[in-house]
């Protein structure tokens, strides 16, 4: 007992002076807002437990993330190996324990001591970790994503149907109003879908059905995700959407229940009755969109209300008009024919210029500083704010109806007014398209990408009943609209205030097919060589940059800015001569977001953090290119030529058959809630506030914690959408860590156009911008997603060339 | 240098040898020029390795005139065959184009697979050209996508005919070509390759053309020959999942183990696969589904229309025309004032306006209604495939800017003189010789010279390329000629003023 005290004691000291040896450094005395008496409180607080020892999530990542950025060769074979088989704890603690583990340590131990007084950790997150982990990492303007959906314009031209201006956005606003009034339903739908399926699962195995059949119903949502339905179809009768899906899905849920015995059936049914009543309601309000976000110091806050308080918001031409949805007067929720008749004189009364766009600033500026933070609190500083924030209080959904280009990229569509940041959904609009730029707190990217789609076939709807009505006469009481004004000093603080410049690129020269064709080469080789097709593209990522070599045109502006007279403008050069190095040098560290709605909805995100342990692939890749060509040429006996290039490739298809599983067994992890950067996220379960953000920030200033934990660039592929979707482009979100240089979104449509997208944050963007020079910016990153995708084409086209047998064979002739 | 490369510039017979082409394992080929006849041509050298044979060269010269009594339009022809120098050369057709190898490889470049209709047709005018050497008794035994010619016009030619045939005799014992397309039994010995050995290469090649891909594949040319003898063929369906159900077992049915299993002639089995290949429905791009209207709604009631016939327009007409206009002269009232001839000739002048109004009126109701004899309706379409024309003195050009394919067999263009007579006449038939359609965004071409004729708007590719006839340059200017007329199965749908250089035309939906 003495000696187990003994040991507590030390154990203790030893963690008390590891927290306050690393809270005593500069970084964190600067980055802190606790002063060190402060801090060192707290500190000996959290060392009244003793270290957990064992990090799994962490120490496991940690393989690849060693000081020296590299482990040697000769132990990748072994720790591949051991994560093969799943093997968690290391044999050599003692590396990743002075590197990782200490500070990890004392943060679980601190947990420990929660769970003795009764808490856990999962009790910190009672939304899941990924919803915990919004409201204060991803709550910025570049924290908001946006895809992009046709539907709606080509199909009333592909069908000549024509509409007013006052009835196009008409359309619009019923669908933005069936959206608010049936939030609830749709939620509940893409909840039981995936609560379902997965139930009929473990109903199935706890009634111990056959594998076969139990292969059959795994099977089953990705089954229903090529049947579900994003409008009502012919057949829904007088259904809404909501009850017609509904509907749709209980008979498809059906179909695969009957054939089962009735135990499994009773068993299911208990399951989801149970789910729904336990579980749903709690979804429900974790997902609803009826919510204003209130930026605090460290976090947005969610205030929900009532749908009756509900209003929608129509930008145009610099004024914001606010349409309550329910009209108190006739006790009712706003009808299509008052809609009509308030588009009609909204678009009469619109004033002939647009003002000036204090509010452009101020949504762009960092949520902290919006909160009133001593020193540049722009709430604090202007009533300004306060007024116009009331005024567009409670309107989760915004319509920006001021025309954009078509031909923008997302990035600068969605820079529009778009009010402060309060709000889940701003739509815009070109010709051609409408843009859903959606905060991240409210939607992930697959969600916001369906209700996408559901609200435009919905506003089609609208569109074609209105357009076999007559004209109607405009509301008669003048609306009331804001403008939002502000003072110098106001805007210059909003200026101050301004999150990370992007730059932006986008590209659709991906060729889907080769990949596809790659895919199936593979499967007549060898069926053990299974890589996907974000596999591949996430493979490439990490190898581009040592192919990447800017084009000539680039080249010479860069040589320009060089030789530029002014010392700014060569400043700017070496910012962007530093990026183009690192791009080099570099083998990035990758987070990327998986969907965990099918795990649990709650959960909504899992995230893994990658970095590619093979570096050296591209080298191997290069030289059995060369080895089948020299095979390939040669005249003479090639026999030595050809033992030399089959040896090559079959090491480089083992190679590529050990990527495969290595980003496999990622994702199996990362769906457990298992991954790094989850397990970082329940670090910081029950601590208070500021030593969360503290914690959060930790990443920035330390580069191996940020690889493992947020990663420097992230990588969002929402797959291909189904046949019929009329989604397009798509960009993802950028959380608020500030070594987050890249954002990588991906979308393929539903004529198998990879469309790609590269949102560019690195340091030498806010120069070019602050330097008017944004143009060069926006080539620089054009430039690098262009030769990512032409690279990777040709990357593809030599692995093809490589893994197919080669198509002349010749022998050494034999005189007669 | 060797002494092949050497070959360049030097005179073979009449034959000058201009530039190198390609080489294969036995042979390099050359684009000539024949001197005398004043046409370029093609000239295969056999690989020097091979020349000190006396055998190999009787068996060489022996399978040369096989193959140059070979007679057939999708076969090269041989033209002459000599040696100079101890050089064993074969002179034949020069065929400019690319190999279908080749454009197999752009397809996959491209991420695409080739269409249907364009697989058929290769498949089908090879088929008839392995057909026909079977039965004058000649087997490739060498068929693969490399020794399949594609002419601009796009006939499709098979090459290398015969070469593998004679190195296979005996002496040798080597396997040769690529073994990704060769016959189990042929894989086993050469001197077991029948008829059926080119049925299953071109089955190989119909896989591949389908799916992207070759059904064996390995790196070991031994190994792969032992998955054509012992594997079962992998389900094409499962590599291209677009293909129709019936497509699968007619593969599977060309590429069996044994000659006797599978389909006894090369057209047996490309009339099987564009039987099944039909059975899918076109593709045709169409507008996007609408979806119902919104749940609870419900559509006024329609407006009643007033619907103007022709008779409304009549009695409007009459309406107007003031009561006594209308009485008869008998009826005109007498002491009015007015001179009766007065009267009289005002009656006259109104009824002949009434005549022709009801005249005009007639005819407008005609219009509206089908004739039969008499007048020639002219037969169009608003909604029809577009075809755009346009024309220089070089030739003439016809682009399918629709979104199907447009047939071109129904096609004819004739001068239109001054004089109402007809000038010179050109039948889409001639195209469809070549090519029986054009794809969407392709163009077909009829030029003036022997040389090839490019044009941008023709970007996409050309589907069939002929020379006029001076009695078919109908768009050519003439002194006494302004128009041409653009003929639909003999009925005039359009007319083009030659002057403009360019036409759209509407066709009737196809």
């Amino acid at each position: 007992m003495a000696a187990s005290k003994d040991a507590y004691t030390a154990a203790t000291q030893k963690t008390s002076v590891d927290l306050k040896t690393i809270a005593a450094t500069p970084k964190i005395a600067e980055l802190s807002r606790l002063t060190l008496p402060e801090i060192e409180a707290l500190s000996d607080q959290i060392a009244q437990v003793v270290p957990a020892g064992s990090v799994p999530g962490l120490v496991l990542n940690g393989l690849i993330s060693i000081q020296g950025r590299q482990v040697p060769a000769a132990e990748q074979e072994r720790h591949l190996a051991m994560l093969f088989r799943g093997i968690r704890d290391l044999l050599d603690k003692a590396i990743y324990g002075a590197i990782l583990a200490g500070p990890a340590a004392v943060i679980m131990g601190y947990q420990k001591l929660l769970q003795l007084a009764g808490k856990d950790i999962e009790s910190a997150f009672p939304e899941g970790t990924w919803q915990y982990y919004l409201n204060f990492a991803l709550r910025e303007d570049t924290a908001r994503h946006a895809n992009e959906t046709t539907g709606f314009q080509h199909a009333l031209s592909a069908h000549h149907i024509s509409l007013s201006e006052a009835d196009t956005l008409a359309a619009w606003i019923m669908a933005a109003l069936m959206t608010l009034q049936n939030y609830a339903l749709l939620l509940g739908n893409e909840w039981r879908e995936r609560v379902y399926t997965q139930s009929l699962v473990q109903a199935a195995e706890i009634t111990s059905l056959s594998a076969a059949i139990l292969s059959k119903l795994r099977g089953m949502y990705s089954a229903w995700e090529r049947e579900r339905p994003y409008m009502r179809g012919q057949d829904a009768g007088k259904d809404d959407y909501v009850t017609y899906r509904r509907r749709k899905f209980d008979a498809f849920c059906q179909q695969h229940l009957d054939p089962l015995p009735t135990r499994t059936q009773k068993t299911f049914a208990r399951m989801t009755a149970q789910a729904e009543h336990d579980l749903l309601p709690a979804y429900v309000e974790q997902m609803t969109i009826l919510a204003r976000l209130e930026p605090g110091q460290y976090r947005d806050k969610k205030v929900l209300y009532p749908l009756a308080q509900a209003g929608i918001v129509i930008i145009h031409r610099g004024q914001y008009t606010r349409i309550p949805v329910f009209d108190p007067n006739r006790q009712a929720f706003l009808d299509f024919a008052a809609v009509r008749e308030v588009t009609t004189r909204l678009l009469a009364d619109a004033p002939k210029k647009t003002g000036s766009d204090p509010d452009l600033l101020l949504a762009r500026a960092s949520r902290a500083a919006q909160a009133g933070v001593p020193k540049v609190g722009l709430r604090a500083l202007s009533e300004d704010i306060f007024q116009f924030a009331t005024a567009l209080h409670n309107s989760p959904i915004m319509l920006n109806w001021d025309r954009a280009d078509a031909r923008l990229p997302l990035t600068l569509i969605r820079q529009g007014q778009r009010g402060i940041g309060d709000h889940a959904l701003t739509l815009f609009f070109t010709d051609e398209s409408t843009v859903f730029d959606q905060s991240h707190i409210f939607f992930d990217g697959a969600w916001g990408a369906a209700l996408a789609e559901i609200m435009t076939n919905e506003a089609l709807s609208w569109a074609l009943y209105f357009s076999r009505l007559p004209a109607v006469k405009p509301h008669a009481a003048p609306l009331s609209s804001v403008r939002m004004s502000a003072s110098p000093k106001l805007r210059e603080a909003s200026k101050k205030a301004q999150v990370s410049a992007e730059a932006s690129a986008e590209s659709t020269m991906i060729r889907l097919a080769p990949v596809l064709a790659l895919r199936r080469l593979f499967k007549t080789r060898n069926d053990l060589i299974t890589v996907t097709v974000n596999d591949l593209l996430i493979l490439y990522r990490s190898l581009h940059g040592q192919r990447y070599s800017p084009f000539a045109p680039l080249q010479r502006q860069l040589g320009t800015l060089e030789k530029s007279p002014k010392p700014e403008n060569r400043e700017v050069h070496q910012l962007i001569m530093q990026a183009l190095e690192k791009v080099k040098r570099s083998n990035p560290a990758i987070l990327i977001p998986m969907d965990a709605s099918q795990h649990s909805p709650k959960e909504r995100l899992f995230l893994t953090t990658f970095r590619n342990p093979m570096p050296e692939f591209l080298q191997w890749h290069d030289s059995t290119l060369a080895a089948l060509r020299a095979y390939k040429e040669e005249r003479g006996d090639r026999s030595t030529l050809y033992a030399a290039f089959d040896r090559q490739q079959r090491h480089l298809l083992r190679m590529l058959a050990g990527f495969g599983e290595l980003m496999r067994k990622y994702k199996e992890i990362a769906l457990l809630g298992q991954s790094t950067s989850t397990i970082a996220i329940k670090m910081l379960a029950h601590l208070p506030e500021a030593v969360q953000r503290l914690l959060n920030q930790l990443p920035d200033q330390f580069d191996v914690l940020n690889e493992i934990i947020k990663g420097e660039e992230v990588f969002s592929n929402i797959g291909r959408v189904v046949n019929g979707s009329t989604l397009r482009r798509f960009i993802t979100a950028k959380d608020d860590n500030q070594q987050k240089s890249l954002a990588w979104a991906v979308i393929t449509d539903d004529q198998d156009v990879v469309h790609v997208s590269l949102r560019d944050f690195r340091p030498h963007v806010e120069a070019l911008q602050a330097a008017a020079m944004g143009s060069l910016a926006d080539l620089i990153a054009q430039d690098f997603l262009d030769s990512y995708t032409d690279g990777f084409n040709l990357f593809i086209r030599e692995l093809r060339e490589i893994t197919a047998a080669s198509r002349e064979t010749r022998f050494q002739d034999k005189p007669s | 240098m060797t002494k092949s490369d050497a070959l360049i510039g030097q005179e073979l017979g009449r034959i000058l040898i201009q530039q190198p082409l390609g080489h294969g394992g036995m042979a390099r080929v050359y684009k000539g020029f024949d001197q005398n006849l004043r046409r370029p041509v093609a000239i295969k050298v056999i690989a020097e390795s091979l020349r000190q044979s006396a055998s190999y060269a009787q068996r060489f010269e022996r399978e040369s005139q096989a193959v140059a009594n070979l007679k057939h339009p999708n076969i090269v022809t041989v033209f002459q065959f000599g040696s100079h120098d101890a050089l064993y050369y074969l002179v034949m057709e020069y065929i400019d184009g690319v190999d279908l190898d080749v454009l197999l490889r752009s397809y996959e470049d491209s991420g695409e697979l080739m269409p249907h209709a364009d697989v058929l047709r290769i498949l089908q005018e090879i088929a008839g050209a392995l057909d026909y050497a079977h039965a004058q008794g000649v087997i490739h035994r060498d068929v693969k996508p490399s020794n399949i010619m594609l002419e601009r016009g796009g006939r499709p030619v098979l090459t290398d005919f015969g070469l593998a045939l004679r190195i296979s005799e005996g002496t040798m014992g080597d396997t040769f070509g690529s073994p990704h397309y060769i016959a189990p039994e042929q894989a086993r010995s050469s001197s077991n390759a029948v008829p059926q050995s080119d049925v299953y290469a071109l089955g190989v090649i119909a896989y591949e053309m389908l799916t992207g891909v070759v059904p064996f594949d390995d790196p070991s040319p031994a190994a792969l020959a032992v998955q054509h003898i012992t594997n079962d063929v992998p389900s094409p369906r499962l590599l291209n999942r677009s293909l129709p159900e019936a497509v699968e077992p007619i593969l599977l049915k060309v590429l069996a183990k044994e000659p006797k299993d599978r389909y006894r002639t090369c057209k047996a089995f490309v009339g099987a696969l564009r039987k099944a290949l039909k059975t899918e429905a076109p593709v045709r791009p169409k507008a996007p589904d609408l979806p119902p209207l919104p749940a609870g709604v419900e559509l006024p009631p329609p407006r009643r229309l007033s619907v103007h016939t022709a008779q409304d327009k009549l009695n409007l007409a009459l309406a107007s025309v003031p009561a006594e206009a209308q009485m008869p002269p008998s009826a005109a009232r007498r002491g009015s004032g007015r001179p009766m001839w007065r009267t009289c000739a005002l009656q006259v002048v109104i009824i002949v306006v009434l005549t022709a109004l009801v005249i005009f009126l007639a005819t407008d109701m005609l219009n509206d209604t089908p004739v039969e004899g008499g007048l020639t309706p002219v037969v169009t379409d608003p909604n029809g495939q577009l075809l755009t024309l346009f024309w220089d003195h070089q030739a003439f050009y016809g682009a399918n800017h629709s979104q199907d394919d447009i047939l071109m067999g129904s096609l004819s263009f004739e001068k239109l003189r001054s004089d109402g007579s007809r000038g010179e006449r050109f039948e889409g038939r001639r195209w469809s010789a070549y090519y029986p359609r054009i794809q969407v965004s392709k163009c077909v071409v009829l030029k003036v010279t022997s040389d090839p004729v490019t044009h941008p708007d023709c970007a996409s590719g050309i589907n069939a390329m002929v020379t006029a006839l001076d009695s078919e340059t109908f768009w050519l200017p003439a002194p006494n000629a302004t128009e041409f007329w653009v003929l639909w199965k003999g009925q005039e749908i359009a007319r083009c003023p030659i002057a403009q250089n360019r036409c759209e035309v509407r066709l009737p939906l196809q």
